[in-house]
């Protein structure tokens, strides 16, 4: 009687074990059916930024996370136009996440505690390390960000930019006027007329707004860093699988450069006896089929948006005016200098 | 003085009547007439006031002498990208070619290049539709006027929208475009002979003769007639999707306002009446909702539909952003117009539901013919205040993430190209937002006058 | 909906009683009009005598009694009372002519939207009668455009468009300078002696006396007493009318 018993507990047991592994599954599952079935992944990005999400006035976009969104959709579609792009204001950014009407967001968001444990919303990786600095007229002949105290600085409202400045200013035991606005012109019209001694943002953005001063030569980034901001996409709580396309296809692309491949070779390296080379395109292992994807999905990412070096390079890189030097930041390799270090993909 | 003349009536005798000699008018002083008496008068007529014109004249020269020369003045006119304006000109002249560039994105956002005329066909629809109300043989205007703002959606909406028609969907945009012939028709046929179309079709074929039934039925064939030509056109258009989130620009603003207004009209008359029904529920009902959206800001409210709709949905139901962002301006406004409307309804003395009453004309004759003529007469100023008021209103779609005049403007200066880019879009937007609210009200006044020709003396 | 049964009495008011919220503003009220008869309803103001006659067309509901209109009663059936009303015409003493409408339309209105007339009829009619009322030629100016005068006899004019079989006036002269009312006064006594059945309510007494058939007085609510006029002016029964007279001659 008893074993039997204990054989009817277990059979339960197993049973809704299994039932809650198949429901949490089929949720699981729900966000890339969702967008397969729609067709294209709704992408969310902020107000036009330079260098990150940028639009051109024949309605295109681009940047280092418009190529993250079309590297997600270049896996799932094989077409890195299967995307539409929800520009929304900082304000509704998250609740456009968590109520389902964006699958992702890629829109330069620091990756913060609070952030990640109490809004619903999980980071899937980092794509650009960035930190706060500012930005003063040679003419000052500040050269240091620790000459600023007593000085007034144009800082956005309602941002982690205007926190990090209190802290900074705080812990190093110096005073500061904030002058504030919610426009990046105005702030930055605001810094030129010279209303204020200093300008603060993430240092991408200092880097862009610089190249459009109208001298440029005539301003210095000072070369402190006085906040970390590491900006990665998110995607929502509750889909783990969905998290996983986003990370890996991310880790992907860095693991592409640290391998040699790049968009224009994709199709050689393809023959590729390297081990490493086999397993990131497919030819060895399914780490796709894992997620739901095609074995060959990173294929698809390298040959439609390139691996990161490529993106860095057309959006942020040398030649472009916004131009964030790469070499000995911490946006280089692990094996170059800095912290981009994917993980196995094995 | 009546006591004296009794008492000497009987002495005095009548002589006989003086002839009075009015005196004739004399022509006023020339100084204080035409525009030498005006400025005299209004301008210099003491010392301190004269000192405060010079100011006021000095301070306004000094205003409008800045604004041209950075935007005209010192202005660059033709350059590649921002950089070249600045090392022509530094920031003290304006930098037009980036706003040039941008202008179609301005006015029609991010609609498809080659689809753009669409949009422009369904404005000289709009504008061919709406001309008939102005010539003077035309008899129809107010059947016009509802057709226009009762069907004028249907066919623009396919012409903006594009995409598959199903056979509701075909049979009302058919119903919008026989609208539009009809109209057309109608202002032809009134201008030649005084004959709406209908009418006329039947006496040029000379249907039914003298037999009234007989040239109705004659009038209804006509019409639909037209109705199954407007039908098979529809039927061979066939026009790409333009997803609603490519909608931009002036062209959003236009549509959303432009819905807005449509609806707040006749909703807010609706409420109104509810209001002052003497039916409670009805009452209680209109009241709630009046007060409701009017607490509310409107941001609040588009808010909620955009963040709180999804949500009570189920998943994968989608409710298209733009309907949300519209449904949320449409109520809030008509609960606003709802008041004014209401303020001229009690303007109205009771003699006049009295008069009507007396006739015997029952409640929505006598509200329809008597009372919301005068009343609306009263209130146009105000409604179209409001309608101003929501024309701009709408830049608040920007938060929920529509890509209205104001933000798109904003994009401009985020170009690459045309990197720090803010206030040439800033002005040019002003100056466009301007002449639209600006050409509202004059047209207020105009309606204004023309509606009160009966009450000067 | 029947045709009004000849014979029956154009008004007949039957213990009609009326309150204003608490207030007592019409007592027991009968009152019995002949067919063509012109009556005149004078007393102090707040004698209930406008509230009296605007019972007859339900402008005003009376709580207690009957009100009947040829044989018909007025009751809870809107549509029937609203038929009823349309055999009635009534004079305001504010005119409440509709300004937005020229005169001739103001005189067709009634004729366009209730008894639907086409456009050509409802004008001849119109133009009969505002030349009944001897201002043809304002036919195409609007209310506002006129005298007080002119617009109470284009009020007349609208009201007998409709062709009523019973006329009621409200003080029609009370708002009138004293050199208009004698052009309404005319237009009202013309009327009278095409036989129509008038009930006016008026502090004109030269009118009463040459029009009325029957003077009524009332005070507080209330009938008080009702003669033809040479007895009415010339012997009242009662001290609150010799009062009266006393203060109105």
């Amino acid at each position: 009687m008893r074993v039997s018993n204990i054989k009817k507990n277990l059979m339960i047991f197993a049973f809704s074990a299994c039932a809650a592994g198949w429901a949490s599954q089929a949720s699981a599952q729900a966000t890339l059916a969702q967008v397969k079935a729609r067709g294209h992944v709704n992408c969310q990005v902020g107000l036009p930024t330079p260098g990150f999400y940028a639009l051109a006035s024949d309605g295109t976009w681009s940047g280092m996370d418009v190529d993250m969104c079309r590297g997600v959709a270049a896996a799932i579609f094989d077409d890195p136009k299967k995307v539409q792009y929800q520009s929304v204001t900082s304000a509704v950014r998250f609740t456009s996440l968590a109520n389902g009407e964006s699958d992702m967001l890629s829109r330069t968001t620091t990756w913060t505690a609070v952030r990640d444990t109490q809004l619903g919303l999980e980071f899937a990786g980092v794509n650009f390390y960035d930190g706060q600095g500012f930005v003063v007229p040679k003419s000052s002949n500040i050269k240091s960000a620790k000459e600023l105290n007593g000085a007034t600085v144009c800082v956005l409202t309602g941002t982690t930019t205007e926190l990090n400045l209190a802290d900074y200013f705080r812990s190093t035991g110096m005073t500061f006027k904030p002058v504030t606005n919610e426009n990046v012109n105005v702030l930055v019209e605001t810094y030129l007329g010279g209303g204020c001694d200093a300008y603060t943002n993430d240092k991408s953005g200092l880097a862009a707004r610089r190249s459009a001063f109208p001298k440029p030569d005539e301003h210095m980034i000072l070369p402190e860093t006085i906040s970390k901001e590491p900006l990665g996409p998110v995607v929502r709580h509750g889909d783990n699988n969905w998290g996983d396309i986003v990370r890996w296809v991310l880790f992907g692309m860095i693991e592409a450069e640290e391998l040699g491949v790049t968009s224009a070779n994709v199709d050689e390296m393809l023959k590729s006896s390297n081990p490493n080379i086999k397993r990131l395109l497919g030819t060895e292992g399914n780490v796709g089929e894992g997620m739901g994807l095609p074995k060959d999905f990173m294929v698809r990412v390298l040959k439609h948006v390139g691996n990161y070096a490529e993106t860095y390079e057309r959006n942020v890189g040398a030649k472009t005016p916004v131009n964030i030097p790469r070499d000995g930041s911490l946006n280089a390799l692990w094996n170059k200098g800095g912290i981009l270090y994917p993980m196995p993909f094995r | 003085m009546d006591e004296v003349l009794s008492r000497d009536s009987a002495a005095v005798e009548q002589l006989p009547a003086e002839i009075f000699k009015p005196k004739p008018a004399r022509a006023a002083p020339p100084s204080t007439l035409g525009v030498q008496g005006w400025v005299r008068q209004n301008m210099f007529s003491s010392i301190p006031n004269a000192l405060v014109t010079v100011l006021g004249i000095w301070i306004v020269y000094a205003f409008f002498d800045t604004i041209l020369t950075w935007a005209v003045g010192n202005a660059v006119w033709e350059a590649e990208n921002r950089r070249q304006c600045l090392d022509l000109v530094g920031r003290s002249g304006a930098c037009w070619p980036g706003v040039i560039a941008w202008i179609p994105n301005l006015i029609y956002g991010l609609y498809p290049k080659d689809q753009v005329w669409r949009i422009n066909l369904a404005g000289v629809i709009l504008l061919l539709w709406a001309l008939p109300l102005w010539l003077p043989r035309v008899q129809s205007k107010v059947q016009i006027g509802l057709s226009l703002v009762l069907l004028f959606p249907l066919l623009a909406s396919y012409l903006f929208l594009g995409g598959e028609k199903g056979v509701i969907w075909s049979a009302l945009i058919a119903l919008g475009l026989a609208g539009f012939l009809w109209t057309l028709l109608t202002a032809a046929t009134e201008t030649i002979s005084g004959l709406s179309f209908g009418r006329y079709a039947v006496a040029a074929i000379g249907f039914g003769g003298d037999n009234d039934p007989a040239r109705r039925n004659g009038q209804i064939a006509a019409l639909l007639a037209l109705y199954v030509v407007a039908l098979i056109a529809v039927q061979a258009m066939s026009l790409s999707f333009v997803a609603t989130r490519a909608w931009g620009g002036l062209f959003l603003t236009l549509v959303i306002s432009g819905i807005g207004i449509a609806f707040s009209l006749p909703a807010g008359i609706v409420l109104a009446l509810g209001r002052r029904s003497r039916m409670p529920l009805i009452s209680m009902l209109s009241t709630t909702f009046i007060e409701l959206f009017r607490s509310v800001p409107l941001i609040t409210i588009l808010f909620t539909f955009n963040t709180m709709l999804p949500l009570f949905l189920p998943v994968g139901v989608e409710v298209n952003q733009l309907l949300r962002a519209i449904v949320a301006v449409c109520l809030f406004s008509s609960a606003y117009m709802a008041e004014v409307i209401r303020g001229g309804l009690q303007a109205i003395p009771r003699g006049q539901y009295e008069a009507a009453s007396a006739m015997g004309l029952g409640f929505w004759q006598s509200t329809g013919l008597v009372i919301m003529p005068q009343a609306l007469k009263i209130m146009i100023p105000t409604i179209v205040g409001n309608f101003i008021g929501l024309f701009k209103d709408t830049t608040l779609v920007s938060i929920v993430g529509l890509f209205d005049l104001l933000s798109m403007s904003r994009a401009v200066g985020e170009d690459t190209r045309w990197l720090g880019l803010f206030l040439e879009p800033f002005f040019f937007i002003t100056m466009i937002y301007f002449v639209v609210c600006f050409t509202m009200s004059q047209y207020s006044l105009n309606l204004e006058q023309r509606l009160s020709a009966g009450e000067r003396r | 909906m029947t045709d009004a049964v000849r014979g029956e009495p154009p008004v007949e008011m039957i213990g009609v009683n009326k309150w204003f919220g608490a207030f007592h503003v019409l007592k027991d009220i009968d009152l019995r009009v002949r067919e063509g008869e012109r009556i005149v309803v004078c007393g102090p103001s707040g004698s209930g005598k406008s509230t009296m006659i605007r019972c007859i067309n339900q402008l005003e509901r009376h709580q207690e009694g009957t009100i009947r209109v040829h044989g018909r009663a007025y009751g809870r059936d809107l549509r029937e009372n609203d038929a009823i009303r349309r055999e009635i015409g009534m004079v305001f003493q504010s005119f409440n002519l509709f300004p937005h409408l020229s005169v001739l339309d103001n005189c067709t209105f009634a004729l366009t939207w209730v008894k639907h007339l086409p456009k050509k009829e409802a004008e001849d009619r119109a133009m009969e009668m505002l030349t009944r009322v001897r201002i043809p030629e304002q036919a195409g100016k609007y209310p506002l455009q006129l005298s007080g005068g002119q617009q109470q006899r284009v009020a007349i004019a609208r009201a007998l468009c409709a062709q009523p079989k019973i006329m009621l006036f409200d003080e029609p002269t009370s708002s009138l300078d004293p050199e208009m009312i004698n052009e309404v006064l005319d237009a009202m006594v013309e009327l009278a002696e095409s036989g129509m059945t008038m009930i006016v309510v008026t502090h004109e007494m030269g009118f009463a006396r040459k029009v009325a058939d029957r003077v009524i007085f009332m005070d507080q609510g209330e009938i008080v007493e009702e003669a033809p006029p040479a007895q009415f002016f010339d012997a009242p029964r009662f001290d609150r009318t010799r009062l009266f007279l006393s203060q109105v001659l």
